[in-house]
């Protein structure tokens, strides 16, 4: 997903697609009330800088590091939160493109 | 005079809780440890103080049109004042409910908690600043020392008596402005929402379902004036009015944190390190079935070598006692009962269960049941569910009683109902100890292994038909991980003397009980009865004695009794001598899986409905006959 923020050209990303180590921010939150309300009360609101610490194997959640405490989240939630990596470019051409096949 | 802990999960409202009532609340390090409310007396400087420990809640937002426990309490009941307890190493998000907290119009103050874990990682707090700015006392704590708890309820008396309610922090202009238009709904028409009108003006602007609910359903006419602030706030930010809200009380909770916290450098210490390996993706899962392999092969070792010397010194004191009276009479029938019942309780059940219970309360207080549900996510979303899941099933090998109950921590009705139901399949201590002393005792430790993970799949098929059956998906994982600690060993021993007192008063007395009933039965031949009546269970599909059938009434009881009763209506502590393994192979299956125990059944009516919990009941017996008849023919067949 391409989007202009502040005159810039940035390319939202899925968290589920942020590759190990990478510092994000979080552009948007999709999904539901419910999802929303539980992401804000655990620390995740948009604007936060997000840091993805370990990525489970066979699909399992993203554990990220939020203000100092760590929060599991399922691919599927993972999914959801869209952020981006602020012109990171060595991110972008690896994650970019498996964002592009995981956003509908 | 009541005071209320209040605060985010994990934060150490329990632990602080235990050490002014004594140890009556469990603590667990994973957030959702407490899932209802524990109230005691306590004696705080000469004064006698109730204290409730709430369950931990992260906001006071519900994402649910039904409020948690904690919200209700705080909410409706009849209190004195709030200690709000924080987790100083997470001030930014824990203030974000301390700011909600203040809106609730009471006394309150705030424990500035875990200090220490603050410093392990480089961040230290400004106390007094805090107070300043939040206008609450404030006091630094370390619960798990007992540091500061002196100062923290000498603080909460004073404020109980003179301090009145805090003021509530003001949030960004454009939510302020709305805040102020709802409010002033309420005012010119002189309604009372029941709650303090700026925290239902702000309940309405994030379009909570439960306070749409709750005040809408007294005043449905002001609905559209609400949903005009609502929309104005959402066209000047570009974000849904929630996101607003909490984004705001986020900003200011995040600014008050960085004046008055310095963070310097963490300490990376063995558990940094230990946590990657545990999580890592390639050393997680096999370091995970290492741990679960130690704690068998823990409890096995251990109760092992103290269920046989105690089993042989009470079959000869049974043997000298009974050897006493005229054999065949009332007293012998009874003294026998006695001994058999006390047997039980303490040569087979207690090696098993002490062993069992301590290792459990390791792995929660460490905090790797957390980890758990994380490397075991993509696992239970096979079965249509996801790793929360995991907690309460985990907790089902304790007790199945608050298993179930701590299936409230998941988000969806579906996700609750499935896990309670799977959870009551797990075996639970006490059946934990018919594995251990009649499969493990008689036919070796990899017997035991083989039922736990016949279990395993068992429950696996069952939770891949349930998901089949409700098409709704599982909403997916959001769980915080909590840092690694060290256990403390009082704490490990108070926890687990928590259950087994349980086990001591209620369990211990009904087997005796049990055991002298049913000699006396026997003696009457009032067992024939009904042991004939299961007799097509036991002796035709089971394969069993008929004198079983006794036991498997008795088990619904407690699980614990199956074994005992079966020493009993056996008359011997050797069991192997009457039944073979094939026998005591089949029959540990039917119990592991037929009706979980009363107690279980009454919290599953609780948490259910009756009516699923008739269905849940049926299931299991067919479960437990299918998989203990499936087990007699392998029997047949191999061995």
């Amino acid at each position: 997903m391409i989007a202009f923020r502040g005159g810039e050209l940035t390319v939202l990303m899925a968290l589920d697609a942020v590759g190990l180590r990478n510092e994000v921010r979080v552009i948007s939150i999709e999904g539901g009330h419910g999802v929303r309300a539980h992401l804000n009360t655990l620390g995740i609101h948009i604007g936060d800088w997000l840091r993805v610490v370990e990525r489970a194997p066979f699909r399992g959640p993203v554990l990220v590091e939020v203000h100092g405490s760590r929060v599991a989240l399922g691919r599927g939630i993972a999914s959801k939160v869209m952020v981006d990596s602020d012109g990171e470019v060595r991110s972008l051409d690896r994650t970019g493109q498996a964002a592009g096949v995981e956003s509908p | 005079m009541r005071f209320v802990l209040a605060g985010q999960p994990n934060s150490g409202k329990s632990t602080i809780f235990n050490a002014v009532a004594g140890y009556r609340s469990a603590t667990a390090n994973f957030p959702g440890s407490s899932v209802s409310y524990t109230l005691s007396r306590a004696l705080i400087l000469g004064r006698e103080v109730e204290v409730v420990d709430l369950p931990g809640v992260y906001s006071l937002t519900t994402t649910d049109a039904a409020a948690g426990e904690a919200e209700t309490y705080l909410l409706d009941e009849d209190y004195d004042l709030i200690i709000d307890v924080i987790d100083a190493s997470r001030l930014g998000r824990s203030l974000e409910l301390t700011l909600q907290l203040v809106e609730l119009r009471r006394p309150m103050v705030v424990a500035l908690n875990m200090i220490d874990e603050a410093k392990r990682r480089g961040i230290t707090v400004d106390h007094q600043g805090l107070e300043e700015r939040l206008g609450v006392p404030v006091v630094p704590t370390i619960g798990r020392r007992g540091r500061g708890l002196r100062e923290l309820f000498r603080k909460a008396l004073q404020q109980a008596h003179v301090g009145g309610p805090p003021t509530p922090l003001p949030l960004d202009r454009e939510v302020e402005t709305a805040v102020a238009a709802v409010a002033a709904l309420f005012e010119s028409e002189g309604l009372e929402p029941g709650i303090p009108l700026r925290f239902a003006a702000g309940k309405l602007l994030e379009r909570d379902p439960y306070f749409e609910g709750r005040i809408y359903g007294w005043y449905p006419h002001l609905r559209p004036a609400v949903d005009d602030a609502v929309s104005a706030l959402e066209r000047l930010h570009g974000w849904s009015s929630d996101q607003v809200v909490s984004g705001g009380r986020h900003a200011v909770a995040h600014a008050l944190e960085e004046s008055v916290v310095t963070v310097g450098r963490p300490r990376v210490g063995w558990r940094e390190q230990l946590d990657r390996l545990l999580l890592h993706p390639v050393t997680g899962g096999p370091l995970m079935a290492l741990i679960l392999a130690a704690l068998f092969w823990m409890v096995f070792g251990v109760g092992k070598h103290i269920e046989q010397p105690l089993v042989e010194v009470f079959s000869r004191l049974g043997a000298v006692l009974t050897s006493q009276l005229p054999a065949g009479s009332l007293q012998e029938t009874v003294v026998s009962g006695l001994v058999m019942g006390l047997s039980g309780g303490v040569a087979i059940v207690l090696p098993y269960l002490v062993p069992f219970l301590l290792g459990l309360a390791v792995l929660e207080d460490t905090g790797y049941l957390p980890r758990l549900a994380y490397i075991l996510d993509s696992f239970m979303h096979r079965l249509g569910l996801h790793g929360k899941s995991v907690l309460p099933l985990i907790l089902g090998y304790g007790c199945s009683v608050p298993a179930i109950m701590s299936a409230r921590i998941l988000e969806s009705r579906r996700d609750r109902r499935i896990t309670a139901t799977l959870a009551s399949f797990i075996p639970c201590s006490a059946r934990t100890v018919v594995i251990f002393g009649l499969v493990a005792a008689y036919m070796g430790p990899l017997w035991a292994l083989a039922i736990y993970l016949l279990n395993i799949l068992a429950v696996v098929v069952l939770g891949t038909i349930f998901a089949r059956r409700t098409h709704a998906a599982s909403p997916g994982l959001i769980l915080e991980i909590p840092e690694l600690s060290v256990p403390h060993l009082k704490t490990l021993l108070a926890k687990t003397w928590l259950t087994l007192r349980e086990f001591i008063t209620i369990a211990w007395p009904l087997l005796i009980a049990s055991s002298v009933v049913l000699a006396v039965l026997e003696w009457a031949h009032g067992d024939a009865a009904i042991n004939e009546l299961l007799s097509p269970l036991t002796v035709w599909v089971l394969g069993l004695p008929a004198a079983v059938g006794m036991t498997l009434v008795f088990g619904v009881l407690r699980k614990e009794l199956t074994l005992v009763m079966l020493v009993q209506a056996l008359g011997t502590t050797h069991v192997d001598a009457v039944l073979t393994t094939a026998q005591l192979f089949t029959f540990t299956l039917f119990v592991v899986f037929y009706v979980p125990c009363i107690a279980t059944v009454a919290v599953l009516g609780r948490e259910l409905g009756w009516k699923e919990t008739a269905g849940i009941a049926a299931l299991t017996i067919t479960v437990a006959t299918v998989i203990s008849v499936a087990g007699r023919i392998a029997f047949a067949i191999f061995a």
